[in-house]
């Protein structure tokens, strides 16, 4: 029961008689969980009067204004935290309680945007986004750092085109933004404090804009652009100077059309990129394909450097799910992965040609060569400096590549395909048949039988194989038999599938 | 090998405690002093400071004498700095686990002091004392008395629509 003046409870001295107001008011901070600042701050206002009295007083406990709260509360909140930076958030949640909507929400913080530092929004049902979107239209928030706005699920594309526009006259200070599924379009007028720029799905920001706001944001570390529609090449020649993003660090132009990653990485120079990963479609036929041309080579000045440690090729050659073709290639800090029609061995070719030609030219490269399925054409596109070192295929991947591997014994010629060839793995996906087994063997035979060695012929051989690792439910141990009758001294694995 | 210089410190009690003035200079107060003062043989005084304190916060000095001092502004609700905010090393962890009473001459020392790590390492251990806990929990940890009548405590719950809302 409430007693008022009741003894205390313990030896110890009253925290209050202890420590001073300010550093009382550093500890409440440091005690509110973001996730329950109501709760926590009406928990510490119910400890005693002087408590009370401080919570209310002190605004660096109100400056996190998160939904969902009532209006009452949220405006309280808006009171409390006088004339202090405001961290904002509506952030979606179910929960039966009755909150302030996200329209509503952007309407009261709007009376602040002189206060902003950081606006984070992500509704939990389609709102009404020109509401939402008008305060970053009609206001300037001079001390905002922070914007992230998450639609995932929620846009309504027919939405009138909403523009916001970025730069000093605006939102001189922002410097992350991330924009996900917002029928809107960003641009800079002027000048940007931009470090972090990050769209997903803005379809109504089109290739123009976005070079404008590259061309405008000098301290860029951090890019990262997906699947905006509108984000295209229009057909004229594009001429713009190259722009320079010395701080540009990180790269990620992901579900574009070819040409406009090609247009963009051509005319940016971020010596310093350390992470670039690409995703796009290649056209059939590649008439207009310029992707990987040498306009690039920028992107290698750190590759250049690191170069001395012959970074690893890995090179995957597969299918999605809807059956198309894609090739992933990964080197050093370089990802790329493209979605190919029938055209897959001539851009891989391309893209060995992009990085042959931009790299050392005494350097070698070994190669991690895996092929979901594929054709022999993968296994040849591989020459100097790339050297295949590695083969991951499995037992359904077409026989060809194992014929092509076995060919200078086949067709007598005088070099052998992947000549440096030292690991292999073969995966059993399903019922080794005894002709898949054929393929092996033969190949194995093919490259490193002892009448191979013993033939007399004076051909170069192979290297020696290493290792062959054979995946499968069950241990093929007549498989391995075989494969011992031919490479006595060959190391074998067995390990169970990945999947 | 020259040896590395030295301070004398002169806790409130008149112990006086000679350590290196890299250590002494964790404390952005001696440093300005030693600044202001220049060399000098005289020990430092910090009249708000008592030995048993003194010993305890050089021995965090001591440890932490190579860390990168952090920025005067930083702000650990920041996001940048929020993890941060929530981390108290196992060193710091274990250097903190001290009496309530010490604790709070600790936080006092590190404020007076100037030591803004060693200030957000007790501040932080204070407030994880009170996460999770009730009214009536924080009241019986720190020897706080409820001055509330049941009626404005009725009315504080109200204000902050406690059951409706979090």
């Amino acid at each position: 029961m409430h007693s008022p003046g009741t003894e205390r409870m313990s030896t110890h001295r009253d925290i209050n008689e202890v420590l001073p107001r300010e550093l009382l008011c550093k500890i409440f901070k440091l005690s509110l969980d973001p996730q329950y600042l109501k709760r926590d701050r009406c928990r510490l206002s119910l400890v005693c009067r002087l408590w009370y009295q401080w919570v209310e007083d002190s605004a660096l406990l109100w400056t996190n204004i998160t939904a969902p709260v009532g209006l009452s509360y949220l405006n309280k909140s808006f009171k409390n935290s006088k004339e202090a930076l405001l961290e904002l958030k509506h952030w979606a949640q179910s929960r039966s309680a009755p909150f302030v909507s996200v329209e509503r929400f952007m309407q009261e913080a709007s009376a602040h945007a002189a206060r902003w530092r950081s606006l984070s929004v992500a509704p939990d049902s389609p709102p009404n986004w020109e509401e939402v979107l008008r305060p970053l239209t009609t206001q300037s928030a001079p001390k905002l750092e922070v914007l992230k706005i998450n639609g995932r699920g929620m846009s309504d594309w027919n939405t009138g085109r909403i523009s916001i526009t970025i730069g000093d006259g605006t939102f001189p200070n922002l410097d992350d933004v991330f924009l996900a599924c917002v029928p809107a379009s960003v641009h800079a007028s002027s000048s940007t404090a931009l470090r972090s720029f990050d769209i997903d799905q803005i379809h109504h920001i089109s290739l123009h804009e976005l070079v404008g706001i590259l061309e405008n944001s000098p301290h860029l570390e951090t890019l990262r652009v997906r699947l905006c529609w509108r984000v295209k090449m229009t057909g004229k020649t594009w001429s713009v100077d190259s722009i320079k993003l010395e701080r540009l660090v990180h790269i990620k132009l992901l579900d574009l059309d070819a040409s406009v990653i090609d247009t963009i990485l051509s005319i940016i120079r971020a010596p310093n990129c350390d992470k670039l990963i690409i995703s796009c479609a290649i056209p059939d036929p590649p008439s207009h394909m310029v992707l990987f041309n040498s306009s690039t080579g920028h992107l290698f000045q750190r590759f250049r450097e690191k170069d001395q440690k012959r970074p690893l090729l890995d090179v995957r050659v597969g299918a999605d799910e809807e059956g198309d073709e894609y090739l992933s290639v990964d080197v050093g800090y370089i990802h790329i992965n493209v979605r190919v029609n029938t055209n897959g061995v001539a851009q891989l070719q391309n893209i060995l040609r992009w990085i042959g030609g931009n790299s050392d030219p005494e350097g070698s490269y070994p190669v991690s060569l895996e092929c979901d399925f594929l054709d022999a054409g993968y296994v040849e596109a591989f020459g100097p400096p790339f050297h295949v070192k590695r083969i991951k295929i499995y037992d359904y991947t077409q026989h060809s590549a194992l014929e092509h591997l076995s060919r200078s014994r086949l067709l007598g010629s005088s070099a052998w395909p992947c000549p440096q060839l030292e690991h292999l793995e073969y995966d059993i996906v399903s019922d080794l048949d005894s002709r898949n087994r054929t393929y092996l063997l033969d190949m194995l035979k093919a490259r490193y039988g002892r009448e191979n060695i013993a033939d007399g012929s004076g051909k170069p051989l192979p290297t020696p194989l290493k290792s062959i690792t054979l995946r499968s439910e069950i241990r093929p141990d007549e498989l391995i038999r075989d494969i011992k009758e031919i490479l006595r001294d060959l190391e074998i694995n067995w390990k169970s599938p990945e999947w | 090998m020259s040896a590395a210089p030295q301070v004398t410190l002169e806790s409130s009690d008149g112990e006086k405690f000679k350590v290196d003035k890299e250590v002494a200079e964790r404390s952005v107060l001696i440093k300005n002093m030693i600044e202001d003062v220049g060399e000098s043989d005289n020990p430092i005084p910090l009249p708000n400071v008592n030995a048993s304190v003194l010993k305890k916060v050089l021995e965090y000095c001591e440890h932490h004498r190579g860390d990168p001092l952090p920025a005067a502004d930083a702000d650990p609700s920041n996001d940048d700095n929020r993890k941060r905010a929530t981390e108290i090393s196992d060193w710091d962890q274990k250097f903190i686990q001290v009496d309530q009473e010490m604790l709070f001459e600790i936080i006092l020392a590190a404020n007076y002091m100037d030591i803004k790590p060693l200030l957000d390492v007790g501040c932080k251990t204070v407030a994880n004392m009170i996460k999770g806990k009730t009214p009536e929990e924080i009241r019986k940890l720190f020897n706080i008395v409820n001055d509330f009548t049941p009626e404005e405590e009725a009315q504080i719950k109200k204000e902050n629509e406690w059951a409706e809302d979090r």
